[in-house]
């Protein structure tokens, strides 16, 4: 301690037998003029605050508008959250629970309460740390060995050299004189500042210990890797449960399959209603109507037809063949006797027709085109990709749509139209589950309109290269434009000077369709007839 | 601080810890105004109805028994914690809590309604009450009979007013005694029964509630009700002592002895049951609000639906809640004493207007349309005049020439020395 | 140090001066030796191995049967239609509940300067935080997908665009418990700062210098700084007071917010807090007994501490209990039969034991303690302290098997819990002992420097008390 020129005058630093001595002393040497005092005591001596000067801290201040800040922000993050549902940016969610608004305020009491708490007791803790300047690791009072017990049970005065009054023996007598029972002068230097060298060693190879992931990510970027990825956490995705049109569930859930457990025999999830049974308002008493069947004709027939057996003919190709009721396909001998005129339940009128239109135009534009010529958008782009090979085969496997207008339709009655679209035919679905049988019919009747226009006028019609509908810019313009197509086509087939045609009318085109609907169900008992 | 035996009989008698010649002239003056203010009261109330006023009677009689058993309470309280602090300001409380004597004679005129049956305050309490009862509600009214039946509301109720005025009597007699044999073993024997008797004191406050404010509405139940009576209680007692200590300090007594870190303390424990009672009071708000059960939510509808009850029910949060919560934060409140002596008096009017919003709805309530009555407080505002003049009448009689300090507590030099951080 | 034989007993009832609250003549050095000897002993006592090691290996089964209900799902409790809040909720509630002393000692008795608590706030609020950490886990496993725990706090997402319900007290609990956990760790840390500093100044090899070093801040005990810390000290727990009320009231709105008879109470909020505060005492009794005779604390932890906190637990107990009569009382007076229905079911139903088991151990057992030979005397008061922690535990069980019997006779069941919900709770409980083992090692487990503040106070004390015996 004799050389002292690298370093730099800290105070003096004077030790106290007790905390009473302390406070007298620090009394007397703020008495003699000193104000850059510091007491220090293993634990708060009260009246030293007084003694040396310590004026009130504002942290109850910081601390009280803290509060208030957090009680705004409370306030604000609920009502933005459950009630600000029309914010631009991460809206806000509305539950609607227990009937309650969805700003209500003692709901939200709570959290404002452990927000404003949460806080507040931060503001108080690192308000303490900040205004005390704490963390501070490196102090030159540390250096001094008989300071080490002011932690546990010695008091200290430290006067500061920037003290005006500070001139270095004056004070320590001064100190003395006080009651001080032992006085030391106090020095910094730059070790003051440094970190102990195993930290620095640790901190180095902590820091490349943790260089490691991120290259390792650097690294695995770009690779490939064929291995399924890890299932981590199973997140309930393996549950022996009933999923809907699938296999199971494996009772002995996790063994391989040779141990499967399966609920059923035939382990298949679905079960099927019990023979016979009809749903409520699915009973089809009418196989005209329901299925396009002469249901006086072949009773037996009808019987063996009905939807259910069809369902279990399909699905046996799964399995276990259950028998009965095999469907004919298209082509097969064992045709039903299909009805040639429209079922009586059916009422034929320009509404019909109407209807007909849309939904032919929902369920079937898609393949068959606008006018039935089999060159829907789907179709054309299936045989687009179809002659294009992707990875050495052809982009898709399409048989083409049929054109309605084939003379093999044309000939077909109206119960085997209407069984075609409940069943399929060939590669087409069945419709039967998604369109409504009044509506099937109605597109068996707009299909029969359609066929009209070329049997009645084929020399006036020159088929187009393009359908009829020629994908224009604006979609909405390609209905009405095409439905007064058909009006036209409707009115000119009928070959009368109907001026409701050139109206253009909603009037008119109904009336026109209405007329159209009425030849084309006098036609199509004509073809039947012949 | 230090006395010395041969001072302490001079000074239970000194003026400065007594009241010496004004006792009996304040006591006149007192029960002379307060006996005038309750006669306009009752004949106000009676020409308004005689329902109103029993109404009005109940929820003044109710306000100033509060004040006497939160004053009982920081009594025992204080003795079950070995308080040294606040030994000084003990006595006050002490005389307080024995105005319980008188409250027990004001405690008449609701007997004599009871066993009249008049059906009002209480509704429970009509013959007729039963009969009238939906069918659906009947047997709820038939039960709730057995323990809503006005022999047993008298009996039980005696039996409270005997616990309380014993214990309250017991209490300050000790400290009566200790003034002048000094005695430790009379600090230990307060101390030691004060446990069994807090036990007693708890049942009989819950009981007390159950019967005078929350039968008012006899199909309404709310088991946090005790509790937030007790809030109130405690207020009020606590506001009433400081109170008492402030004014006394201003004629001249007792200047010395109760000190200003006394009336910090004192001002840090009514901050905290005024916080106390807001918990207490948003607890049993939001359960009955979001369960909404309508068995329990029609007592709010009560105080919500009549714009003039919902004012008050909505001022009440405020005033009894966050304006005394900012008022009485701040330490340098606390410590001023003319800034205390208005806080406890408005502690003491917001906990009247707890009690009148608590009982004053309840009548003319009309359970079919669930609508109240609501009219300018003069009846109970006079009838509070009158029961203040006899309360404060009753503490002149009973102070007396008694020292208004416990001169020969064991604890005063501490409650005389400590200091608050 | 002192000798373990002959201690002073300070249990003595004299109101002109006060019972000294360190014994064993110890002066400021004294009491650093103390606390400071079983962090410095270069082994810790036997016992010590013997419950790490168990509650170390009750952790690890702990850890086990979490990993297994990860991988399984919640399936492997016990919980199912109609009680589906089985033993985690009350687990939780058990624990929480246990969390609460340590802060009150800390803060609602700082404020009532009751000087007393410094030789025992430290633990308790030790304890405190070990119990929230159990409380926390069980509705954290609970949730079901835990990796997606964060959905619980208000994160603004594009992925989910959700945000959580404010009006759910399931969220006020997240709330409430994490800021409860928070501010308790900043009280305990911050009233351990000048403790680890004086550590520090004494820590004679490198590594512990650091550590405390680092975790001391750079403590003096400058007069400026005390000034501060107190300000602060003073302000957290003046926060932490009614945090503390709130938390359980948080929990008891899990319950008392819905319609269900038994549930549904006004009175829950006090009563829930009243228990937690009797059961968390009882916590701090039980661990403190051996915790005092293991590591020679005796002199610090003295007859007189346990001999207040058993007087606690009488006063809360006996809250506890008004509280079970007032609900019985209103079930009945309220003439609703659902309502009379549930508590007789309490009473006198198929789970009666766990009534009986509640009321007993929390009623009526804790009123031995009104026998001053037995509330001073260590063994029964670690007995006692056990039943009414069973007792507490039964009575949340009791709440929440309330479930058992709903409106609808035909969905009525009796729960049983599985070996995980049994392996889980006690597990829990070694978790909880293994923090509190590590913590009596390596942490001071008293507050030197508050325990010397107040011996400091009672030397200046009008009455004359002796800081110690003399």
């Amino acid at each position: 301690m004799t050389n002292h020129q690298n370093q730099k005058l800290v105070g003096v630093l004077a030790e106290f037998a007790c905390a009473d001595s302390l406070l007298q002393g620090a009394k007397r040497i703020r008495a003699g003029g000193y104000e850059k005092l510091d007491a220090f005591s293993p634990f708060p001596v009260h009246g030293i605050d007084e003694a040396i000067g310590i004026k009130r801290t504002i942290l109850p201040f910081i601390c009280l508008f803290t509060g208030i800040g957090a009680c705004g922000l409370g306030v604000f993050m609920q009502w933005y959250v459950n009630y600000y549902v029309s914010s631009p940016i991460f809206p806000g969610y509305d539950f609607y629970i227990s009937g309650k608004p969805l700003w209500s305020l003692p709901a939200n009491v709570p959290v404002i309460f452990e927000v404003i708490v949460l806080c507040t007791a931060f503001a108080a803790f690192f308000g303490m740390l900040i205004l005390n300047k704490m963390p501070q690791l490196a102090n030159p009072l540390l250096r001094v060995a008989r300071f080490r017990r002011v932690t546990n049970d010695r008091f200290f005065l430290l006067i500061d050299a920037a003290d005006e009054k500070f001139k270095n023996d004056r004070t320590i007598e001064e100190l003395r004189q006080a009651g001080a029972t032992d006085v030391e002068t106090v020095y910094s230097d730059e070790s003051d500042h440094q970190l102990p060298s195993f930290v620095r060693t640790f901190g180095v190879l902590m820091l490349t210990l943790a260089l490691v992931p991120p290259v390792m990510v650097f690294r695995a970027q770009g690779q490939t890797n064929r291995d399924p990825r890890l299932h981590f956490n199973p997140d309930m995705d393996f549950q022996t449960k009933f999923k809907p049109q699938t296999v199971g569930p494996n009772l002995n859930a996790g063994l391989n399959h040779a141990d499967a457990d399966y609920a059923w025999k035939d382990i298949r999830s679905a079960r099927l209603p019990i023979k016979g049974t009809v749903a409520r308002n699915k009973l089809e008493d009418d196989m005209e109507f329901f299925h396009g069947i002469k249901a006086a004709s072949n009773e037996q027939a009808a019987h063996e037809y009905n939807a259910p057996v069809r369902i279990v003919s399909v699905t046996t190709t799964l399995g276990q063949d259950t028998g009965s009721g095999q469907v004919p396909l298209a082509g097969e001998t064992a045709e039903p006797d299909w009805v040639t005129s429209y079922p009586q339940r059916l009422k034929i009128d320009a509404a019909t027709l109407q209807r007909g239109k849309k939904m032919y135009e929902i369920n079937c534009v898609a393949c068959h085109g606008y006018a039935g010529d089999g060159d829907g958008l789907v179709n054309k782009r299936a045989l687009e990709l179809a002659t294009v090979n992707i990875n050495g085969r052809p982009g898709a496997a399409w048989t083409e749509s049929k054109s309605l207008h084939h003379p093999d339709v044309i000939v077909q009655s109206v119960g085997r139209v209407f069984d075609t679209i409940t069943n399929g035919r060939a590669t087409m679905g069945p419709y039967g589950s998604r369109i409504k049988p009044e509506d099937r019919w109605a597109i068996v009747l707009y299909i029969q309109a359609l066929q009209e226009t070329r049997i009645n006028s084929a020399e006036k019609f020159v088929v187009p290269e393009t359908p009829v509908t020629e994908p224009s810019a604006d979609d909405e313009q390609v209905e009405p434009q095409d439905e007064s197509n058909a009006a036209e086509e409707g009115s000119e087939v009928e070959g009368a000077g109907d001026n409701a045609t050139q109206e253009g009318g909603d009037d008119g085109d109904v009336e026109s369709e209405s007329k159209t609907e009425e030849s084309a169900g006098e036609s199509g008992e004509g073809l039947i007839g012949e | 601080m230090h006395e010395g035996h041969h001072e302490v009989k001079d000074r239970v008698t000194s003026p400065i810890y007594t009241f010496g010649e004004d006792r009996n002239r304040m006591m006149l003056l007192a029960i002379v105004v307060g006996a005038i203010c309750l006669g306009i009261g009752i004949a106000l109330g009676v020409s308004s109805g005689i329902a109103r006023f029993t109404y009005a009677y109940l929820m003044n009689f109710c306000f100033f028994v509060s004040i006497a058993l939160g004053a009982l309470f920081f009594v025992m309280s204080q003795h079950l914690t070995r308080a040294g602090w606040s030994a000084s300001i003990r006595r006050i409380s002490e005389i307080l809590a024995v105005c319980i004597v008188p409250m027990g004679v004001l405690f008449i005129p609701i007997v004599v309604m009871v066993a009249l049956k008049w059906g009002h305050p209480f509704e429970w309490n009509n013959p007729e009450w039963i009969a009238t009862a939906d069918d659906d509600l009947r047997p709820i009214y038939e039960k709730k009979s057995a323990y809503l039946n006005s022999s047993f509301f008298i009996a039980r109720n005696i039996a409270y007013f005997l616990i309380w005025i014993g214990t309250a009597w017991f209490l300050f007699r000790h400290s009566l005694r200790q003034d002048t044999t000094k005695s430790k073993e009379l600090t230990l024997r307060m101390q030691s029964r004060s446990a069994p008797l807090m036990i007693l004191f708890a049942m009989t406050l819950v009981f007390c509630s159950f019967d005078w404010q929350m039968s008012l509405a006899p199909m309404w139940f709310s088991t946090i009700f005790p509790v937030y009576f007790f809030a109130g209680a405690v207020i009020g007692g606590l506001a009433a002592t400081t109170l008492t200590a402030l004014l006394l300090q201003r004629s001249g007594r007792v200047t010395d002895e109760i000190t200003v870190e006394n009336y910090h303390d004192m001002g840090k424990l009514m901050f905290g049951f005024v916080v106390f009672w807001g918990y207490i009071a948003f607890s049993q708000f939001m359960l009955i609000w979001y369960a909404n059960i309508p068995e329990e939510t029609f007592w709010y509808n009560m105080r919500f639906k009549n714009p003039a009850w919902l004012n008050i029910s909505i001022a009440l949060l405020f005033l009894h809640l966050f304006i005394p919560f900012l008022g009485i934060m701040a330490r340098s409140v606390r410590r001023s004493k003319p800034f205390l002596v208005i806080a406890c008096l408005y502690l003491l009017a917001v906990h009247w207007i707890d009690h009148y919003w608590i009982v004053m709805p309840q009548y003319n309530y009309d359970s079919y349309n669930l609508t109240t009555e609501f009219a300018f407080p003069i009846v109970e505002l006079m009838l509070l005049a009158g029961f203040a003049g006899l309360f404060i009448g009753s503490f002149y009689f009973i102070a007396g020439n008694r020292p208004l300090v416990p001169l020969g507590d064991p604890r005063m030099a501490e409650a005389l020395n400590y200091k608050n951080l | 140090m002192v000798t373990v034989d002959s201690y002073y007993d300070n249990t003595f009832e004299d109101p002109s001066r006060r019972a000294p609250l360190i014994t064993g003549r110890l002066d400021f050095n004294g009491v650093t030796e103390q606390v400071a000897a079983p962090t410095e002993a270069r082994k810790p006592p036997q016992a010590w191995y013997v419950v790490f090691t168990i509650s170390t290996l009750l952790t690890l089964m702990l850890g086990g049967l979490i990993m297994h209900l990860l991988l399984k799902g919640v399936g492997v409790w016990g919980n199912n239609n109609p009680v589906y809040w089985g033993w985690p909720i009350v687990n939780f509630v058990f624990w929480v509940g246990i969390g609460h002393a340590g802060t009150l000692i800390s803060a609602i008795l700082f404020l009532f300067r009751q000087h007393w608590r410094t030789s025992i706030n430290r633990a308790a609020e030790a304890m405190t935080i070990f119990a929230v950490i159990c409380a926390g886990m069980f509705p954290g496993i609970h949730i079901g997908r835990v990796w997606s725990f964060y959905w619980l706090f208000p994160i603004p997402s594009e992925h989910l665009a959700m945000w959580p319900n404010f009006r759910s007290p399931l969220l006020w609990d997240v709330f409430a418990v994490s800021t409860y956990f928070t501010v308790s760790l900043l009280f305990w840390y911050m009233g351990m700062v000048p403790d680890l500093a004086t550590f520090r100044d004494r820590a004679t090899n490198k590594v512990k210098k650091l550590a405390y070093g680092i975790a001391a801040l750079g403590w003096t005990g400058s007069a400026r700084h005390w000034h501060r810390y107190e300000a602060a000290y003073t302000i957290l727990a003046a926060l932490a007071t009614p945090l503390v009320l709130s938390v359980h009231t948080i929990v008891s709105f899990d319950f008392a917010i819905s319609q269900l008879p038994g549930w549904h109470t006004t009175i829950f909020p006090p009563y829930f807090v009243a228990g937690a505060i009797f059961s968390g005492f009882a916590m701090v009794v039980t661990l403190l007994i051996p915790a005092r005779a293991l590591f020679g604390l005796k002199d610090i932890i003295t007859v007189r501490h346990i001999e207040n906190m058993n007087k606690i637990i009488i006063l809360t107990g006996l809250i506890v209990g008004t509280a079970y009569t007032i609900e019985f009382f209103v079930a009945w007076y309220s003439g609703n039969n659902y309502e009379g229905f549930t508590f007789i079911n309490r009473m006198m139903g198929p789970k009666w034991w766990a009534y009986f088991a509640m009321f007993s151990c929390n009623v009526f057992i804790p009123q031995l303690f009104w026998f001053k030979k037995i509330r001073t005397s260590m063994a029964w008061s670690m007995v006692i302290c056990l039943l009414v922690n069973v007792g507490m535990w039964f009575e949340r069980f009791v709440i929440v098997m309330s479930l058992e019997r709903d409106f609808l006779p035909s969905s009525w069941a009796y729960f049983i819990p599985t070996w995980v919900d049994i392996g889980m709770f006690v597990g829990s409980f070694g978790l909880f002992l293994m923090l509190f083992c590590l913590f009596c090692r390596y942490l001071p487990l008293v507050a030197i420097s508050e325990v010397k503040g107040t011996m400091e106070h009672y030397r200046h004390l009008p009455t004359g008390t002796p800081t110690s015996e003399t």
